[in-house]
């Protein structure tokens, strides 16, 4: 298991770019929260510390980031 | 949207790792039977449908089209006479052109064969659990999470592509059903098994029975669709009940509320038990059936009656409030509690109790036999009483249909 390489967020372990329609997923949906995918995708993997105010918001990404078993599909 | 950004975390996993995450650590569907896979182009007179199996090999593929492309499940062996087989589909689309297609068939012994085991088939796919109809972008998606927008998972070409599996026809999608199902079936899903065995041994008697002149395509009489109904809620509370002894499901349904965890910050009465909850999401209401154990949402045990019996407390949840601390407060009284199980600080979780699948079973036996009781409801006992339950909306569409 990998974890995105340091300096670009968007870029995943093996180098290709993130699929661009999770990303716009991903910014529509964290509109009333201030962060965009990059956030995110930081916070998730823990290589970025939340605001107090969102620590809500963290939990649930960091337990669904860190939720897989590592198991092969 | 607490689970929406649960997902957006497995999502963006899914998307760094290149590959689907997990989304349920059991195997969400029963093993396939004898599994024939099935997709269908065009309507009408202009209909192909192509259909594989894994005992016939030799023959690539069985491809029929028009009125008679019911022949491609029947060159395959698919007939009444038979064992009960799984079929499986790219989606509920196709077998809603699957069933189109054997209702319109032209009655021979050969057609109605095939077209009765597409009508019980069709009848099956309304139980969420059933083996008998294995939907794969449903399964998959109940399996795996993508790195890719929620909607792209009800796209079969999705799956394939992030399971690596090349095959666009029925084979493809043999493929895709054996990785879906690989692995520890979810525990208790048998029960759907022994329903399936059930369902299929009646339907044949019934149709089989001369005296019957039974006509699987005519409309269900009141008592039938009532009694369907039953069937169909039960199938759908057992699924959600079962899905919860999985760990990974219940971890994402504590984001949802429908199972909750916290501390036990009081146990005021003998029965009674109050927790506070870590989040303020909770879809616990009053008077709900619950049950706790012991730790996280990941510790929850199996749906089964051998995890029920591991339970600490067993209750209804009496009232939920917000402290003034911002803290969701939930008592659950009227509760048998474990002796010496609970203390005050101790770690708790808890879930909608489990639905004991023959407890269902002899409540449906019981409806059956007063539905058919010729006299009055006043010299044969109380009618069946009207009760609010979540249906599954495939059957509200088909109801309303």
């Amino acid at each position: 298991v990998s974890d995105p390489v340091d300096g670009d967020p968007l870029k995943s372990a093996d180098g290709s770019e993130m699929l661009a329609a999770l990303e716009e997923y991903a910014d529509r949906l964290l509109l009333s929260t201030g962060l965009n995918t990059h956030n995110a995708l930081g916070i998730a993997s823990g290589s970025q510390k939340p605001p107090v105010e969102l620590e809500n918001v963290a939990r649930a990404l960091r337990t669904g980031w860190a939720l897989d078993p590592a198991e092969p599909a | 949207v607490s689970v929406a950004l649960f997902d957006l975390g497995q999502r963006l996993r899914a998307a760094v790792l290149c590959r689907p995450v997990a989304r349920s650590a059991f195997a969400p569907v029963l093993p396939p039977e004898n599994a024939v896979a099935v997709t269908i182009r065009g309507s009408g007179d202009h209909v192909l449908l192509r259909a594989a199996d894994e005992t016939h090999r030799a023959a690539d593929e069985t491809v029929a089209s028009g009125p008679g492309a019911l022949s491609a499940l029947g060159r395959l062996g698919v007939s009444i006479d038979a064992e009960p087989r799984t079929l499986v589909v790219p989606d509920r689309d196709t077998l809603a052109r699957l069933y189109e297609l054997a209702t319109a068939t032209d009655s021979t012994p050969d057609n109605d064969r095939v077209a009765a085991v597409v009508g019980w088939w069709a009848l099956r796919a309304d139980h969420p659990g059933t083996g008998a109809v294995l939907n794969v972008t449903a399964a998959c998606s109940a399996r795996w999470v993508l790195g890719a927008p929620p909607e792209d998972e009800r796209d079969l070409a999705s799956w394939r592509a992030w399971l690596g599996v090349n095959d666009r026809g029925p084979r493809g999608l043999l493929q895709l059903a054996a990785a879906v199902a690989a692995g520890t079936t979810l525990p208790g899903l048998e029960a759907f098994a022994e329903d399936d065995r059930d369902s299929w041994e009646s339907f044949v008697l019934r149709l089989l029975d001369p005296k019957a002149a039974w006509d699987w395509r005519r409309r269900d009489s009141r008592r039938e669709a009532a009694l369907g109904l039953a069937t169909r809620c039960d199938a759908a509370e057992l699924w959600e009940s079962l899905r919860l002894g999985d760990p990974l499901v219940a971890c994402r349904e504590s984001f949802a509320g429908t199972v909750i965890t916290g501390a036990v910050v009081g146990l005021p009465a003998r029965g009674t038990v109050e927790i506070a909850v870590d989040q303020l999401t909770c879809r616990l209401r009053e008077n709900t059936a619950v049950e706790g154990f012991a730790g996280y949402p990941v510790d929850l045990p199996p749906a089964t009656l051998t995890g029920s019996s591991a339970a600490l407390v067993r209750g209804r949840v009496s009232s939920s409030r917000v402290t003034s601390g911002d803290r969701l407060l939930v008592t659950v009284g009227d509760g048998v509690i474990r002796a010496g199980a609970l203390r005050l600080g101790q770690r708790l979780t808890l879930r909608p109790r489990s639905i004991d699948p023959r407890q269902q079973r002899s409540g449906r036996q019981e409806l059956r036999r007063r539905y058919v009781l010729r006299r009055s409801w006043l010299s044969g006992g109380a009618p069946p009483v009207p009760r609010r339950r979540d249906v599954p909306l495939d059957v509200v569409i088909a109801a309303a249909e």
